[in-house]
């Protein structure tokens, strides 16, 4: 079976008219998004357009019903969640997803399960992590159910860089934080796309998303409706209400 | 001193109940099954320990650990993981009928009558201590279980695999965005309660010196009950569930009036009914389980 090859020599991923379906509700109607390595991308749109799909079916969660999903050229579909993983490909799940009775120690060191590059490397990465969520570092031994929402957000993403990706998708990292404590995340987004990893980040807070993306895709019932530099989208005094109502 | 005597059967049966609930829990943990096949697993350690009678007894042990393991294995291969990601009735309703065929493959081979069998039987003396009387196999059975038990804190603070395993019961699917592989978590899972299955049906054939096609059942069950007053899904909770059944099985047996003693089980299910209806969760419900992310 043929799939998506990417667009561009940098593209890291290529998706190509994606389509999938929960039961009889089609969900994704033919989405194609590309993403380069040190690009943060953002999926905006009104809840129940998709979004949480696509990264799922990036993800290995859900059935693709057509359409290819491609990591560096090589196509994913048809690989297990846990091979994606081993692919380059780290989701950090909406909600956070963090094993609370767990602790800090254990969660960080299960993101390098699938990583068969040494235990100097892992400590190596381990040590990065940690300087770069210090509280972290102060919490290491503790239960990671006792963490506040931020600080599990700040494990959740650290546990998925502890895999070492090629990719790193975010759903809603933003949701249910502190005004400052979003600003942390999205910081850290930033430093991140320094490194050269690349980023698709899902959210319904737009303006957020948009001011740390470089370009961006609207979705809206299933199908890209909009796509450009996040800047240009920024910009666009219709896009709230177009695409979101009051409430974006 | 009859007291202190009690206290020591008591410890000893909670330990035998504690294994089986853990046994049972485990494979709750990874796969949300309640495995009623387990008393299968039971039966072929100890139909194995029948079957080397005249070898040595550590090829005897051995081999009921290795038929316990091996079948365990199998049993997640063959009937299970076609099936893993069927509703919790399909997958209960599949390990009653593994357990009915199980039983009755036993039946026909070994016949339905229970076979007499001896292993170990110096273990049925006693230490005597004043008037206190210890069979050699209370004081084996509690101490091999604090080994166990020990064990398998180590496994699932201290390997890898077994962290996984944690995560895994706490958040089946996000374990598995963080690569963790499924077939070896549940493939782990059943192993370990193999492993226990033998411990117990080991037990089973020096305590009674029989071996017969139904001597798993009656623990499961109770191993079930153990496991649902601990908190499904609690591996602590499981072991916690197993000691308080077999020694409070053992104090109603002691401290009922001598007319009410036939009806022990009646009053120890009804206890353990109400618990749950004041506590549905069980002692350790895990707060943060979740099946989806």
């Amino acid at each position: 079976m043929m799939h998506a090859a990417p667009q561009q020599a940098s593209t890291r991923l290529g998706i190509v008219n994606l389509r999938a379906a929960y039961g009889s509700i089609t969900a994704l109607q033919g989405v194609s998004v590309s993403l380069a390595g040190g690009e943060v991308v953002a999926v905006i749109g009104p809840n129940g357009a998709g979004k949480s799909t696509l990264l799922r079916c990036i993800a290995g969660l859900e059935p693709v019903q057509g359409g290819g999903i491609a990591v560096d050229g090589v196509s994913i579909v048809g690989r297990s969640p846990e091979q994606r993983v081993a692919d380059g490909l780290s989701l950090v799940p909406e909600g956070r997803h963090i094993f609370c009775t767990l602790t800090v120690a254990e969660n960080l060191q299960l993101g390098t399960t699938t990583r068969r590059d040494g235990r100097a490397a892992c400590d190596e990465d381990l040590a990065r992590v940690l300087e770069f969520f210090p509280i972290l570092s102060e919490r290491y031994r503790q239960r990671a159910g006792q963490l506040s929402g931020g600080e599990q957000q700040m494990l959740a993403i650290g546990r998925a860089l502890m895999a070492k990706p090629k990719l790193l998708l975010l759903d809603e990292p933003s949701l249910g934080l502190a005004p400052l404590v979003v600003r942390v995340v999205y910081d850290a987004i930033a430093m991140l796309r320094a490194a050269g990893l690349g980023i698709l980040v899902v959210e319904q807070s737009v303006r957020q998303a948009l001011r740390c993306a470089d370009r961006a895709y609207v979705l809206r019932t299933g199908r890209v409706v909009r796509e450009g530099r996040a800047a240009e989208l920024l910009a666009a005094s219709d896009l709230e209400g177009s695409y979101f109502g009051a409430s974006a | 001193m009859n007291s202190l005597q009690t206290l020591v059967d008591a410890v000893n049966l909670g330990a035998v109940y504690a294994l089986a609930a853990i046994g049972v829990g485990v494979i709750f943990g990874v796969m949300r099954l309640i495995n009623f096949a387990h008393g299968e697993l039971i039966s072929a350690a100890a139909f194995t320990a029948y079957l080397l009678e005249g070898q040595p007894v550590w090829m005897r042990v051995a081999g009921a650990l290795t038929a316990s393991f091996v079948m365990a294995l199998l049993m997640e291969r063959i009937a299970f993981r076609s099936i893993r990601k069927a509703s919790a009735a399909t997958l209960l309703i599949t390990s009653f009928a593994l357990s009915y065929l199980l039983q009755h493959l036993i039946v026909l081979v070994f016949g339905a009558r229970p076979l007499g069998v001896s292993l170990l039987p110096q273990l049925s003396e006693s230490v005597r201590a004043g008037e206190l009387r210890i069979p050699w196999l209370e004081l084996a059975t509690i101490s091999s279980t604090a080994l166990i038990l020990g064990a398998l804190l180590l496994f699932f603070h201290r390997s890898r695999l077994g962290v996984a395993m944690r995560a895994a019961a706490e958040d089946f699917t996000m374990a598995r965005l963080v690569g963790v592989r499924s077939d070896r978590i549940i493939a782990a899972g059943f192993g370990i309660s193999g492993l226990l299955a033998a411990c117990i049906g080991l037990y089973l054939v020096i305590q009674s010196g029989t071996v017969s096609y139904r001597m798993g059942v009656d623990i499961v069950l109770v191993a079930f009950v153990a496991t649902v007053v601990g908190g499904m899904g609690s591996l602590g909770g499981a072991a916690l569930g197993g000691f308080l059944v077999g020694v409070t099985s053992i104090a109603l047996q002691a401290f009922l009036p001598e007319s009410w003693r036939p009806y022990r089980d009646a009053f120890l299910f009804g206890l353990f009914l109400a618990f749950l209806i004041l506590r549905p969760g069980g002692l350790m419900q895990p707060r943060h389980r979740r099946e989806w992310v």
